[in-house]
């Protein structure tokens, strides 16, 4: 189970996923060991799944980050799903219900780019009946 | 100017942002103050812009994660956007053109708690007009980008 102070360590983590455990552990009030402890449990258990980093996908020359929602034929739901999970474009894919049967996120350099891959790529997947872009314009809130 | 090297870095700290330099440093061939003073480059020019970790929403009792998209009354939409940053529930909010006007992710216990979140807070919102949620079953594939459920 997770309690209380595990939520603090989370909450610090997010923040700061580089924070030292001995800064964790001087914050909370207890020892490294503690901490350590608490975090490898934490991973064991899949409460933590991974480290990463945000990038700013501009800076990287990605002007057109979107979330593209798409709608296929049930029979080509789970194909459709794994053909975007290859290409290096897209860094999100989930099923989903409801508005769309299929959420991605796709990164590309401009506009002009994401419409040649919706085009040409999504579009040509067989099965694809609908592809509904949401062109992201300013964050303004992010964990 | 990002080189090749630079985004090999990016790429060892998406796939593990506790990487150590000096672990950097080994596998580029170069030294531990040079990964350092690159790293450093990368935070102050804003490419990276934080460092984080990805949990399992459901580990954490949020078994219904949504990306919900909103329309709103024009005249609205920076109020809505912000209102729906103010809630802890929201984990993302974004102003976006096509699909939806704004783009929001929501965890929440279960469908019940995701109904009723629409319809008592969204739908009160002065201005909203429609909200489309789209429930995520699986995850598939997530590489560091906006959206880290």
């Amino acid at each position: 189970m997770i309690d209380e102070r595990d939520m603090l360590i989370i909450d610090i983590l997010q923040e700061n996923a580089r924070t030292p455990y001995t800064e964790i552990a001087a914050r909370l009030g207890v020892g490294e060991s503690a901490i350590r402890k608490r975090v490898k449990a934490l991973e064991e258990a899949g409460v933590i799944e991974s480290y990463t980093i945000v990038v700013n996908p501009a800076k990287l020359g990605y002007n057109s980050v979107s979330l593209v929602g798409l709608d296929v034929e049930p029979t080509h739901f789970l194909d459709v799903a794994i053909r975007m999970t290859e290409f290096p474009e897209v860094k999100f894919v989930a099923t989903s219900t409801g508005d769309h049967m299929i959420m991605t996120e796709i990164w590309l350099k401009d506009g002009r780019a994401l419409g040649e891959f919706i085009a040409e790529k999504i579009g040509r997947l067989e099965g694809v009946h609908r592809v509904c872009p949401a062109v992201i314009m300013e964050k303004l809130k992010a964990r | 100017m990002i080189d090749e090297r630079d985004m090999k870095i990016i790429d060892m700290l998406r796939e593990n942002a506790r990487t150590p330099h000096t672990e950097i440093a080994a596998r580029l061939g170069v030294g531990e103050s040079t990964i350092r003073n690159r790293v450093r480059a990368l935070e102050e020019d804003g490419v990276i812009k934080q460092y984080t970790v990805i949990t399992d929403p459901a580990k954490l009792g949020y078994n219904s994660v949504a990306l919900v998209g909103i329309d709103v009354e024009p005249e609205h939409l920076l109020d809505v956007a912000m209102r729906m940053s103010e809630f802890s529930e929201v984990k993302f909010v974004a102003t976006s053109a096509g699909d939806h006007m704004i783009m929001t992710e929501v965890w929440l216990e279960d469908g019940g708690a995701l109904r009723s979140f629409i319809a008592e807070k969204i739908r009160k919102l002065p201005g909203v007009k429609s909200v489309s949620p789209t429930v995520i079953m699986d995850n598939w594939k997530v590489r560091s980008g906006y959206l880290l459920p």
